[in-house]
């Protein structure tokens, strides 16, 4: 019966100390503030397309997907060609920001062009398409 | 003296109740946990020609244009293959700028592949023209 005589033992102890869970909870807190940016994501799936002189982007962008039938969305919805301008403008106001354009395969490359046109225009800092490395 | 009392007083207590604190800041860990996204973006910068590039297009620069599945150059289909190995023959250290236009048939996967090319073989500059 050891382990009954070491539960009787515990008893003596009023309480747990949770002090070293506060303190986890407390680094964990802010690790989680910390890396937490809060980007828009467009909201559909694209297939990207590959390449290989890639390079890792900045997390706090402005998210624009470009899908394989020519739409143009943003934050759940389609904008058009001629939205990107005033989102990109009304989003680089405070701060300029980036724009990355998540890019299907087939998306016409023309439509592409012009997509990175208008985000300039709207005052983007630089304009990168999002890939997948080989 | 009310407020030596009141410390007196407060004494008799030997801890204070955090038991709210430690709610809230699980509600907050629970709040920044779920509302995370670890979104990892790869990709590649592209930009459109400076003016003062435009003019100087015919001579001092390595011009492609995408038809359809075609990669042209000077007019002459090359294919996606002979990109690398064109561009590093005439960059050959210099600086040129590439400018890649784009005709209405092209997909963006293929333009992806021509950009990704020519950085390969060298070129710093790449810039994309409309058609």
């Amino acid at each position: 019966m050891k382990s009954r005589k070491s539960l009787g033992d515990s008893e003596e102890l009023k309480e747990i100390n949770i002090s070293p869970l506060i303190d986890m909870v407390f680094i964990l807190l802010i690790f989680f503030i910390v890396t937490t940016v809060f980007v828009e994501e467009p909201g559909v799936e694209v297939q990207k397309p590959k390449a290989a002189s890639i390079k890792d982007l900045e997390k706090n962008s402005i998210l624009i997907a470009i899908t394989a039938k020519g739409e143009i969305v943003f934050g759940g919805g389609q904008i058009g060609i001629g939205g990107i301008r005033p989102t990109v403008r009304r989003l680089c106001a405070q701060e300029k920001l980036p724009v990355i354009l998540q890019v299907d395969e087939s998306a016409p490359g023309a439509l592409v062009v012009r997509a990175i046109d208008e985000a300039k225009l709207g005052k983007a800092r630089a304009v990168f398409i999002s890939a997948n490395p080989i | 003296m009310a407020i030596k009392r009141n410390f007196a007083s407060s004494e008799d207590m030997t801890e204070i109740n955090i038991s709210p604190l430690i709610d809230m800041v699980f509600i907050l860990l629970i709040f920044f946990i779920v509302t995370t996204v670890f979104v990892e973006e790869d990709g590649m910068e592209v930009s459109r020609p400076e003016p003062s590039a435009v003019q100087t297009m015919e001579k001092d620069s390595i011009n492609f244009e995408l038809r359809g599945t075609q990669v042209l150059m000077n007019g002459k289909n090359i294919g996606l293959g002979a990109v690398r190995a064109q561009v590093s023959r005439l960059i050959q250290g210099q600086d040129l700028p590439v400018i890649i236009t784009v005709g209405e048939e092209a997909s963006a996967g293929l333009l992806v592949r021509v950009i990704d090319e020519s950085r390969l073989a060298g070129a710093k500059n790449v810039s994309l023209a409309g058609s």
